[in-house]
Parts: structure tokens; sequence; C-alpha cells
């Protein structure tokens, strides 16, 4: 079936099986590898994206309950070739170890200082406690995710 | 294997939908534990009905003496502010340790009904609080108590779950949900208990409702010897602790392979003690 959505502001028309996941689509067809395949299961959450607005696990997700939705990937979080603030105090932070979790961890953090600019540390804790990583122990992410809020509130 | 997938546009579309189909198709919202299932086994029905973007069965309402929850309503829905009011602060709790954002972000209450599963958080409050299932079919509605549906009296294949909805007690309440698991967030539960009390002036309980993730057949159920137990006393240390003793009456019969019967027999008492305990204060409060 056609599955028209868009995609880190793009417009965008597939090809999509019933039981294809949006995760799949999103890798495979549309060649997003940000876009994180562990377990496709919910439980890592490392293929995490913002669906309106909304963060979701795109293994849960059939591709075609996107169906003109937004979707946005950590491939859309900057278009200048720059990175985001958030990516920047990733960076900083040493936030990123192997990497694997980065991709969601960041788009968490976008979603919640969306929603709430200045979050409190339990905030930032509890949304991002569905994404797994096995590296950094996550304070240096809670940090990288409170001093992009404070960068936030600056610009 | 290929899944057909049908877009109602409305609830009759749906029902007229799963009147043809039946047992050939699967209702799908949140997918939270469909997508898995579908990927995983080899599913019998060949249809999937997306409901997902029926917007008007996501809701939480209040109607007279009655609290109504849209079978569509998402998990993170349930931190509700006029719930915790009326003294139902337990589905905040849930919203707020169900799985991690994005799940409790997709699930839904109706699907966490129809799966029955034991690491359903959602399940011992719902029978705490004597929560009845609306179904709906193309020819008919009807209203379930969920224990009910719990025990075998299941949904037919023409129907669908459109919403919980429960009584409101008294002027008086108080709820409670715990869990524990193998981890600090974001876990599937082991064991978890939901209690409800409504009580009177002189705080002697009027209405007592307590649920377990698992419980005798290892299916999501009532304590029912301790609500038995509990309805026209007033809370004092020695009364829980009979409570807490009539627990065993409700036990799993056999072990199951997640929870051996040892560890049920423990940490059950333990949770409903310490549960109970801050019902105590609360109501002192």
């Amino acid at each position: 079936m056609k599955l028209n959505f868009n995609v880190n502001g793009r417009k965008r028309v597939c090809r999509v099986q019933g039981q294809e996941t949006l995760l799949e689509v999103l890798r495979d067809v549309l060649d997003l590898k940000g876009v994180k395949n562990g377990c496709e299961t919910g439980d890592c959450g490392t293929c995490s994206v913002i669906v309106d607005g909304v963060l979701v696990n795109s293994c849960l997700m059939l591709a075609v309950q996107a169906r003109g939705s937004n979707v946005t990937t950590v491939e859309g979080l900057s278009s200048t070739g720059r990175l985001h603030r958030i990516q920047s105090a990733f960076s900083d932070e040493g936030a990123v170890q192997c990497g694997y979790c980065t991709p969601a961890m960041v788009l968490a953090a976008k979603n919640l200082l969306d929603i709430r600019r200045d979050p409190t540390e339990d905030e930032i804790r509890q949304h991002v406690s569905g994404i797994l990583c096995r590296c950094t122990g996550y304070n240096s992410i809670i940090r990288a995710v409170k001093a992009a809020s404070k960068s936030g509130r600056k610009a | 294997m290929k899944l057909q997938v049908y877009v109602p546009g409305n609830e009759t579309q749906l029902l007229r939908f799963l009147s043809v189909r039946k047992e050939k198709a699967a209702i799908i919202a949140g997918g939270t534990h469909l997508v898995p299932f579908i990927r995983m086994e080899k599913p019998s029905f060949s249809w999937l009905a997306d409901v997902s973007h029926l917007s008007n069965l996501r809701y939480v309402r209040r109607r007279k003496d009655q609290w109504q929850i849209g079978a569509l309503t998402r998990i993170c829905d349930l931190n509700y502010p006029a719930l915790t009011k009326a003294g139902y602060i337990v589905y905040a709790q849930v919203a707020g340790n169900f799985g991690g954002t994005a799940i409790a972000n997709m699930a839904t209450v109706g699907g966490n009904v129809a799966v029955a599963a034991t690491t359903s958080d959602l399940l011992p409050v719902l029978l705490s609080v004597d929560a009845n299932v609306s179904l709906k079919s193309y020819r008919k509605e009807r209203e379930l108590k969920i224990e009910s549906l719990l025990a075998g009296e299941g949904r037919r294949p023409d129907e669908f779950i459109a919403s919980v909805n429960f009584r409101v007690p008294g002027e008086r309440r108080i709820s409670l949900f715990r869990k524990i698991g193998r981890r600090n967030a974001s876990f599937l539960a082991l064991l978890s208990v939901a209690i409800f009390l409504a009580y009177d002036r002189k705080q002697t309980i009027t209405q007592a409702g307590v649920g377990f993730n698992e419980i005798k057949s290892h299916t999501p159920g009532r304590a029912r010897n301790v609500e038995g137990y509990l309805q026209g006393k007033v809370l004092s240390k020695s009364v829980i602790e009979d409570a807490v003793d009539r627990l065993k009456l409700d036990a799993p019969t056999a072990p199951s392979s997640e929870v051996p019967a040892e560890y049920w027999a423990l940490a059950s008492r333990n949770l409903l003690r310490e549960q109970l305990e801050l019902c105590v204060g609360k109501m002192r409060g």
C-alpha cells in the first residue's frame, strides 16, 4: 500500500507492506541509518523517533500508522551542516561512547526540551528512561541535556 | 506472511468490518504488544484494523458518579490531574512507571486490557476499582466486569473494547500502586499491587479493592480474601497484619516460571503491608 508522510520536513511517498514497521521503512527504504535497530521489541529504545511531536519506538509502529505524519529522525535535527545545540552538548559533555543509543537520546532530549524548556533532573531521567545506554552510565547524558536546556534558554 | 491493513473512518465502519472479518482480523492501536507478536509468531489473522487515529476514543471523563476512560487513551494520558484530585493518584503512578516514555506514549488502555498480560501495570489498578469494560459490536453493546473478562468470559471476535468505566464511591478515597521488577526504571513488573480504599468520616473502610498482577491461576486478579477482611475495618497495625495474613488464601496455586511461589509469598506480603501502611498515613493526612 502507498504511504504518504513527511520525514525531516520532506514529503515522502513509499510502497509498504502491512506488517512493515516504521523502523524498517526509515532505515531500509529511506536510508536513514541514524534510526538504530536494537531489540525490535521496544525494550532498548534505540529506534526512537519523533512522530507528530511524540517520542515513539519506530520498531513498534507499523509504517502505515505513520500516514500523514511528520516524522523527525536525528538526520533532521540540523539542515545547515552544523551540529544542533543538543548534539553539541552531547559532544561537549562526553555523553557519546559507542554511539548506538545516541541518536535516540538526542531525539528524546529534543522532544523533552520542546515540551519543557527547563526540565528538572527527574524529568530528564524519566524522559530518557526507556532508552538503554550500556556505556556512559547516563550521568553524562543527563548533564548534556541540562547543558542543552541552558544554552536553549540563552538563545 | 502478508497482512492487509484496513483503516476505518469511524467506529461504525470498524464495527462493520469486525462483523465481517471476525477471527480473521485483529485491532491495532498502540502496537506495543501486537507488532512484536506479528513479527515473532505466525498470526492467525490476515487483517489488521488500524484504529490509532480514532481520536474520539481517546478521553478521560467523569459522567455523574462514574469515570470513563476511552480505549484509545494512551498510558501517558492517565497522568490526568482531575483523576488524581479525585483520589485516583494510582493512574498517575502507573503512567509514571510504565516502561519508557515512548512506550507510555504509544500503549493504550484498550490494548492493555485486551492483552491481559501479568506484566500489565494497568490491570491491577482496574481490578482494584472494580472496573467494567464496555464492549461494542455491530449489533449491540455490553458491559462486563473486568474480572470476568480476565477470568475467561472474553471478548468476542466481532467486538472491540470501547472504554473502561468505574464507579466513584463516597467522598473519601485512597488509591496506590506499586510494582517491583528486575531493575529500577522502565521495567516489566514481576509483582505489582494496586489498592483502592473508600472510607467514611470515622475512617471505617466502606469499599476495599486489592488487585495483583498475578494471583491464583497466574492471571491478574483480586485478593478477595483481603478485600473481604478489610471491609468495615479501621486500618491499624493489627488489622494490617491480619489482612496480610489472609493474602496466603489468594496465593497462586502453582509456581510460575517468572515468579516462584516462595518469592510471591514473601514479596506480595511485604508489598501489601507497605501500601496499607501508606494508606494509614494518607488517611490521617
